[in-house]
């Protein structure tokens, strides 16, 4: 039987080489032929939560303060801040129809929406069942360097990795734009989406290790935010030297790179995500436009 | 738009409503602190995340010391004094536990275990045993920024004294003030001072609940108080015969309550303490209000 498929725990070379593995992690003890996977050995396909697969990954690993913190005081606050007497879901700007006569509406597109190019969402009122949540933050990081030497994107990919504990997808380019030096197919940088721990984690390091120590950072902008409730804002790579993990560490990182983080919620608009971004200690500065 | 047509709740227009009769309308403010630490958790709790954290141990990958600890560096060398790699593979050696699998000076049958810079248990624990007094080391404290970080105890000496009207004690719990005025004790409950009738129709009368519960506050405890008003929407009514008592849910963030009559006492307490001093009744109306945590 070929031992290969055994888990290694390391992928660089066994002559140890200094670098930084690329290679997706594997999860599994048993050496598993795939050949051979199909139906006959069911056990095979027991789902990756089930302590019973090879896939296995542990994820309550220790006491999350930070959904402690969310799940004993702000959910309840939240529910009682927002309620509203006998309130009603306010209907959101639909598509409309071309009227039901006209045998030249039968199969073409409903109308764009009054005023609009785009159908808005209907906004609920809150209750126990839809209490806005963090529900993940993504990073995205564009790496420009990238697009000449491709090795760079492998130190942005070992900063996201060190910063988030999670494994970076790599971003390739989907077009060409030649005066950019864009070429379809090209690593062009990296992404994460965190959940659960790593998400709570990463926020609570964001929040008092990170911000705090920015002199210039006033907030995250009152505009930001896609308006269903997921707000989106920067930081430089001069920002991000006050990670922690990066800090005690500054000549292994000698190139840095900033990135996009972006907060997802489930709140429906941003009004609502800002006041729970609020409460989990992410300050907003209103933006003062057209000062003379 | 989302209807945001600000609601009153206040005491003056909901007497109206109940127009005539002598119902009076009170406010009862409902002052939390809130956990300042972790809670605590039960036996099987502990070691659900004890037997996870070691499975996550036992499946991560091997430590990059080549990344950190550059070959032929100073740091290296420290590295492998304190970490000495594991007994590779004698072919010429008969194992009785299993042949040692070593891939980058680890054993991977097993979870790798660094031993990192000691922790300020093991320093503490090696200076009692070579019979540092307490006053060098505190002299150490001062002057020393590299010091060890020692965290505080869960337990304060409020939660040793068994001090019910400190706001530090029972760290890790929701507490709840209550206070004794005729031999009652009762959350907070402020009543709206006696309007002439005929006058409740006037705007400038009214007084909204929110704003009798922070006068009312500030009025028995002080105004050394800085506390954040959760809502001005009522969260619980209590209701007898004559009176409508309306919940408004606050938490303290900074000062403390100090009583300003001395027939006022005052407990801060946890969910199963308000059980005890509460009437039943009463407290199995609001128990659903109060915190777990």
């Amino acid at each position: 039987m070929s031992r290969l498929s055994i888990r290694s725990f390391s992928s660089s070379p066994i002559a140890s080489k200094v670098g930084y593995s690329t290679v997706q992690p594997v999860h599994h003890l048993i050496p598993i032929k795939k050949q051979t996977l199909g139906k006959r050995f069911p056990e095979l396909n027991i789902p990756k939560d089930d302590i019973r697969s090879p896939q296995y990954k542990p994820k309550d690993v220790y006491q999350d303060r930070v959904n402690e913190y969310y799940q004993n005081v702000l959910k309840s606050d939240l529910l009682l801040h927002y309620y509203e007497h006998d309130s009603e879901a306010v209907t959101g700007n639909k598509a409309r129809s071309w009227g039901e006569f006209s045998p030249y509406a039968v199969y073409r597109r409903d109308r764009k929406p009054k005023g609009l190019s785009r159908a808005t969402r209907d906004i609920k009122p809150v209750t126990p069942r839809n209490i806005p949540e963090l529900t993940g933050i993504s990073i995205n990081l564009y790496n420009k360097a990238a697009l000449e030497e491709s090795w760079i994107n492998i130190s942005a990919r070992l900063q996201l990795a060190q910063i988030t504990n999670v494994k970076p997808k790599v971003v390739y380019n989907k077009s060409n734009v030649l005066p950019w030096k864009v070429r379809q197919g090209k690593e062009c940088g990296c992404k994460v989406e965190l959940e659960g721990r790593d998400m709570t984690r990463f926020l609570s390091t964001l929040v008092e290790l990170v911000l705090p120590r920015i002199r210039t950072f006033k907030g995250i902008k009152d505009s930001s935010g896609d308006k269903s409730g997921n707000i989106t804002f920067g930081l430089s790579p001069e920002e991000i030297k006050f990670f922690p993990e990066i800090e005690n560490f500054q000549e292994l990182f000698p190139n840095l790179f900033g990135f996009h983080l972006t907060f997802k919620t489930n709140a429906g608009t941003d009004e609502r995500a800002r006041t729970l971004l609020t409460s989990l200690g992410l300050p907003f500065y209103k933006e003062v436009k057209n000062v003379q | 738009m989302w209807k945001s047509g600000l609601r009153k709740y206040s005491a003056a227009a909901s007497s109206t409503a109940s127009a005539g009769n002598s119902t009076s309308i009170s406010s009862t403010l409902l002052l939390t602190r809130n956990p300042v630490i972790t809670a605590d958790v039960s036996k099987f709790e502990a070691q659900y995340y004890k037997y996870q954290n070691e499975l996550w141990k036992r499946l991560m990958w091997t430590f990059p010391s080549w990344f950190y600890y550059r070959k032929g560096t100073i740091s290296e060398q420290a590295f492998r004094e304190l970490n000495p790699g594991p007994v590779f593979n004698n072919p010429n050696i008969e194992f009785p536990r299993g042949r040692p699998v070593v891939v980058h000076q680890r054993d991977r049958r097993f979870k790798q275990e660094l031993k990192l810079p000691k922790t300020y248990k093991e320093v503490s624990q090696e200076k009692k045993e070579g019979g540092e007094t307490a006053a060098e080391e505190e002299g150490a404290k001062e002057d020393n920024l590299s010091r060890q970080i020692v965290p505080n105890s869960r337990i304060t000496k409020a939660d040793e004294s068994k001090d019910l009207a400190s706001l530090e004690r029972q760290l890790s719990r929701t507490l709840y003030l209550i206070i004794q005025e005729n031999s009652k004790w009762t959350l907070p409950t402020f009543k709206e001072e006696q309007v002439a009738q005929g006058d409740d129709t006037k705007d400038s009368s009214v007084t909204p609940l929110h704003t009798l519960a922070e006068q009312g506050l500030y009025k028995i405890g002080g105004n050394s108080i800085n506390y954040f008003n959760v809502s001005n929407t009522p969260c619980h009514v209590h209701k007898s015969e004559s009176t409508r008592e309306y919940f408004i849910k606050s938490h303290i963030l900074s000062g403390r309550f100090v009583p300003q009559s001395e027939s006022i006492k005052f407990l801060w307490l946890t969910k199963e303490e308000l059980g005890e001093y509460l009437e039943k009744d009463y407290y199995k109306e609001i128990e659903h209000l109060l915190s777990d945590i």
